[in-house]
């Protein structure tokens, strides 16, 4: 599965949402603060990344395809 | 005159000051001309659609300018208004609409399609999502002063606090209450119109509405802030040269307890001050919080909704008495009281009760539980027939020989274990010194035996509990250690945005776990 159609899957699971790439996830209130921090430990453990919070930012997760990019650059720099 | 009702904090300022910014949001910036003329139009709105005076509002939207504009168009128009927060759940807010009887809501398309709002009947939707649809109608409401004759004593608005059990409470505060909070805070924090505060804490809650009416009453900048992650909240706090913030033990723990550091070098030249209240922070999160903004006041706070704000702790005695929630605000008096209804001396634990300002009227539909906490004062020197109405805290405190008052827990929460009381937030304080802790809630569980157990829930992003009993018998005494410790990745946060500690312990209180 590519890194996209893990995290629609991870939403339609946990969300009950179908979300595609430009979804606004955060601003539509779709996930909380709470649902943010399940979503990063998730992303962790999942492909193996470690975030900081200089990562954390709604800008970086307020999308399916921005958090794409940043999986992509955590995996690159590792 | 010194302003008496909510909506003359708007008129005020709008007269002295109509060009200047009251409130910024995701850019959008409303001066405190136009949040004064769209209050006198939704007031307008209001009366035409037949509300009447003292007729409850409600005001169920996301943070934005419109639940200002709301609330001041509200108490012009003569009505109570009384803020939802939107996480609430729909059973929570239909709970709500039926027990105040609301007459009229404001809202969005998308809140009032997520709750299925049937009731009330009446709706105003701030957004392009239903009809009527204030957008659209706005230019046919005219933004006359005229406003409906109300004094001080009248109610302004309804609170909602969630209880250890059952529903949430309405408490009903007087337009005093508000107006003279926004006097006394502002006066101890020092707020002048070159202030920039950002609003973080919803309106719903006692201290988030202070926020608001602080800036207001002295033409100061509002910046609100929905927030989800840290470090948008720390730039925020930089680009925006935020100069007061108040957070709450989860903010905290969220910047300073998890797993997630920091990596960037930060610094708030322009942060002038820093406020805790909705409980004790420990220690250690007060050392953290000193550290990280170094340059930057910290006023350590304590209030309940019934009396809205109590005491706070002077920043120069926060060395010295880094434990304290500090002495009584300005027109305020705390008394330490024991169960004979005496002022309990130094040292020695008692009920924290509230006497003068800021004393709400007691719980809608609620007269028992009004009589159990709104209480004549019981230090009247034998004048028993004279009135005066002071609150009961429930919640234990003791005084220093200068007058500092300390939380010990809430009243009904000490835990009798091994023949000692133990206080849930002793442990708790200990609890977050653990390496990888971020929050903890401790409470009592009868055993068998008729004695307590310790039970200890801990936010953390470890599950090895095996670990943290070891470090507990480090720290604590043996009577202290915890029988049981449950892990939790995050901890579920009431709509005020304090942890949901009834959640974690009915979840818990069955048991299981070590």
């Amino acid at each position: 599965m590519s890194i996209e159609e893990q995290l629609t899957t991870y939403f339609r699971e946990n969300f009950a949402a179908d979300v595609d790439g430009d979804t606004a996830l955060i601003e539509s209130g779709l996930i909380d603060s709470m649902g943010v921090m399940e979503l990063v430990e998730y992303l962790e453990r999942s492909f193996g990344i470690e975030m900081d919070m200089d990562d954390m930012t709604v800008d970086r997760f307020g999308t399916i395809t921005a958090i794409k990019q940043l999986i992509t650059e955590k995996q690159e720099a590792m | 005159m010194r302003p008496a009702l909510v909506h003359h904090l708007i008129e005020r300022t709008a007269a002295r000051l109509p060009d200047k910014v009251a409130v910024r949001h995701l850019g959008r910036e409303t001066t405190y001309g136009e949040l004064l003329e769209e209050s006198r139009r939704i007031k307008e709105f209001l009366l035409d659609a037949g509300v009447r005076t003292g007729d409850r509002i409600g005001i169920l939207l996301e943070k934005s300018v419109e639940q200002l504009t709301a609330m001041f168009a509200v108490s012009m128009a003569g009505g109570v208004f009384v803020f939802i927060n939107p996480i609430l759940r729909q059973e929570q807010i239909d709970y709500i609409v039926r027990d105040c009887d609301i007459q009229l809501l404001v809202t969005t398309g998308a809140l009032a399609l997520k709750n299925r709002l049937e009731r009330p009947g009446t709706l105003l939707y701030v957004d392009e999502g239903g009809f009527p649809c204030w957008p659209r109608i706005r230019d046919r409401f005219a933004a006359v002063s005229g406003t409906v004759r109300r004094i001080p004593d009248d109610t302004a608005c309804l609170i909602y606090t969630s209880g250890s059990t059952g529903m949430p409470k309405g408490v009903v505060v007087p337009h005093r209450t508000v107006v003279e909070g926004a006097e006394i805070v502002s006066a101890y924090l020092g707020i002048t119109e070159n202030d920039r505060i950002v609003s973080v804490l919803p309106f719903n809650f006692d201290y988030g509405l202070n926020q608001a009416t602080t800036s207001i009453l002295h033409g100061a900048t509002l910046v609100m802030h929905q927030f989800i992650f840290a470090k948008d909240l720390l730039n925020l706090l930089r680009d925006e040269v935020i100069t007061g913030f108040a957070g709450m033990t989860p903010i905290w723990a969220k910047l300073f307890g998890g797993k997630h550091t920091l990596k960037a070098e930060m610094s708030f030249p322009g942060l002038r001050y820093i406020t805790n209240t909705g409980g004790k922070v420990p220690r250690i999160v007060v050392e953290r919080i000193r550290a990280f903004f170094p340059d930057t006041k910290v006023f350590l706070m304590y209030g309940l909704t019934e009396a809205f704000r109590s005491t706070f702790l002077p920043p120069e005695e926060i060395e010295r008495r880094p434990d304290s929630i500090g002495r009584a605000i300005p027109n305020v008096e705390i008394l330490v009281v024991n169960e004979k209804g005496e002022e309990c001396a130094p040292g020695v634990p008692g009920e924290l009760v509230h006497r003068g300002a800021l004393i709400t009227r007691g719980y809608w539909n609620d007269p028992e539980k009004t009589r159990q906490v709104f209480r004549r004062n019981p230090l009247l020197n034998g004048q028993d027939h004279l009135n005066e109405t002071v609150v009961y805290s429930g919640d234990l405190v003791k005084k220093d020989e200068d007058g500092f008052l300390y939380f010990i827990s809430r009243r009904d929460e000490m835990i009798k274990t091994s023949g000692y009381r133990v206080s849930p937030t002793e442990v708790e304080e200990i609890l977050v010194e653990i390496p990888g802790v971020s929050n903890a809630v401790v409470f009592g569980r009868e055993l068998e035996s008729g004695d307590q157990g310790i039970i200890a829930v801990v936010e953390t992003d470890s599950s090895d509990t095996r670990h943290l009993l070891a470090e507990c018998r480090k720290r604590f005494p043996a009577y202290m250690v915890p029988h049981e410790i449950h892990c939790e990745p995050e901890f579920p946060k009431t709509a005020n945005g304090k942890t949901d500690r009834s959640f974690l312990k009915s979840k818990w209180q069955g048991g299981m776990g070590v």
